[in-house]
């Protein structure tokens, strides 16, 4: 779970894995109140006020960094497109319309990240990521075992070799709705695809992973 | 896959089972007749139940996925931003949309459009310079241009594209242009044209530069065609004095222009061709405009 989640105004995970089709009024509420906040940022950097796209900067660059690496799978690579999409996003923040800085804020992120998966594509330079490197590895938990700590890391690794190799537009959609827990219609709206278009990814993207992983599939059941 | 093949007990069809339909089951997006038949197939069938455990599976470990570490500080610097925000030309065309903004590639329409509008320009030049039902040209003559005679078919002169090199011609009565006084070089023009058309303002008559060998622009030539002798009678317009100057024996053959088609389009061909050329041009504009404006925005 993505420390930001929290920013989506307390939306609890569903047993399914972080969908938040469901908000109670308090979630909502708290989700309006961030809404709010982000609209009177945006307000102070439209008035000049570069201090304030920099708080901006603050709250989202964990979330956009985390989400790009899942799709471009190269650090570097999404540190680029990350700084590219605050970039973008401060050149274009007349054009922000109102309703989820975040989700507005993503689309640009997916963008950027679309147009060094291209570049990439072209120019390919380092193809395998560095799966062994600890920037990879999640934090530390004292109360988990050696064992624990062993087998998470083997299902991280095995995961994200197989995410290697389903195609981009299904790893977009899956993560967005599996790990970011955004809805159909908002991922929709994000990638400019139909409801159903990203159905098809979500599902086949699932099936892909799931041949992937056969071998494996041992470490992914607790 | 055959999704309403019903599932047998044993489960040893489960390879002709719709997989999609049981990954669909997991999410709320089946109707009922859809949730149905999935949970009969889950039910009935081992390897299905067996997809339904794995999809989870992956679903879930997916979704716990641990996040990457960021490895910079992506706030951006004042320089950054004035960088960003670019000069004034680049913020007004960005706010007419013609610059590259937050839609992605795919709906950028910036470069299909110069293509095409290069194509359609390059297009428009080739058929202005009247490429394309011009027959063999001469030594001298462009595409495009009028019958053009060296020669002493008529009373001689200049081409009319150097007009100030001839006054504008009297026009008889018959539509024929006079020969001045001094024999100046002349242009036969057809009543409706302008004295000084350009080549290609004026259409000539291409079956007659085909077949006639004056305008091939060899030489002189002893037998004049009929054509020409029709666009122009040397008798008729030469001042007296100059009727004894037969073409065949003037020592200096010089171009002359019959321009004996009317129709020609007002205008011309070279409104088309500079049509074109704008279009063009406005196409690769269009064209270096992204690149013009990544370094106008230092990036």
């Amino acid at each position: 779970m993505p420390s930001d989640q929290k920013d989506l105004g307390g939306v609890e995970p569903t047993e399914a894995g972080g969908r938040s089709s469901r908000v109670d009024d308090r979630a909502r509420r708290a989700a309006d109140e961030l809404h709010a906040r982000d609209r009177a940022l945006v307000e102070q950097v439209l008035s000049g006020d570069l201090d304030a796209f920099n708080r901006l900067v603050e709250l989202y660059q964990d979330y956009l960094f985390a989400l790009t690496v899942r799709v471009v799978r190269d650090r570097e690579a999404a540190a680029d497109a990350v700084q590219e999409a605050f970039l973008n996003c401060y050149r274009n923040l007349a054009r922000f319309r109102g309703g989820s800085f975040r989700s507005w804020l993503t689309r640009i992120a997916l963008n950027a990240a679309t147009d060094i998966l291209r570049v990439r594509k072209r120019r390919p330079a380092d193809p395998y990521p560095e799966w062994e490197d600890d920037a990879w590895q999640p934090p530390a938990d004292e109360s988990e075992g050696p064992e624990r700590t062993t087998l998470l890391r083997s299902r991280h690794t095995v995961i994200a070799a197989a995410m290697e190799h389903i195609t981009v537009d299904q790893r977009k959609a899956i993560v967005l709705f599996d790990v970011e827990g955004y809805d159909y219609q908002e991922i929709a709206d994000m990638t400019g695809v139909s409801l159903g278009t990203v159905k098809s990814r979500i599902h086949r993207g699932r099936l892909a992973l799931r041949d992937l992983l056969l071998p494996d599939m041992e470490l992914l059941r607790d | 896959m055959d999704r309403h093949q019903p599932a047998l007990p044993d489960g040893t069809d489960h390879d002709h089972h719709d997989r999609l339909l049981i990954a669909r089951s997991l999410d709320d997006g089946l109707d009922a007749v859809e949730m149905s038949q999935a949970e009969r197939l889950i039910q009935s069938c081992p390897g299905c139940a067996s997809l339904v455990g794995d999809l989870r599976s992956v679903s879930t470990a997916v979704a716990h996925m641990p996040a990457a570490r960021r490895t910079r500080d992506f706030r951006i610097t004042a320089a950054q931003a004035a960088a960003a925000r670019g000069s004034a030309l680049t913020r007004l065309l960005r706010g007419a949309r013609l610059l590259p903004g937050l839609d992605p590639p795919r709906r950028q329409i910036m470069q299909p459009l110069a293509g095409a509008a290069i194509a359609i320009g390059l297009v428009l030049v080739v058929i202005g310079s009247g490429w394309p039902s011009t027959g063999p040209a001469g030594p001298g003559g462009s595409a495009g241009t009028a019958a053009t005679h060296e020669g002493p078919v008529t009373a001689a002169g200049a081409t009319s594209d150097t007009p100030e090199s001839a006054p504008p011609p009297r026009t008889s009565q018959g539509g024929a242009v006079e020969v001045g006084d001094d024999a100046s070089p002349v242009a036969t023009i057809g009543p409706d044209v302008a004295p000084f058309a350009s080549d290609s303002q004026a259409e000539p008559d291409r079956s007659a530069e085909s077949e006639d060998p004056i305008s091939e622009g060899s030489g002189p030539s002893p037998t004049p065609s009929p054509r020409a002798t029709e666009a122009v009678d040397p008798t008729a317009t030469l001042p007296p004095n100059d009727t004894a100057a037969l073409p065949s024996q003037r020592p200096t053959p010089a171009p002359v222009t019959t321009i004996d088609d009317a129709s020609a389009w007002p205008g011309g061909d070279t409104g088309v061709a500079i049509v074109g050329l704008v279009l063009a041009g406005v196409g690769v504009l269009l064209l270096l405009l992204r690149p013009i404006a990544r370094r106008l925005e230092g990036r």
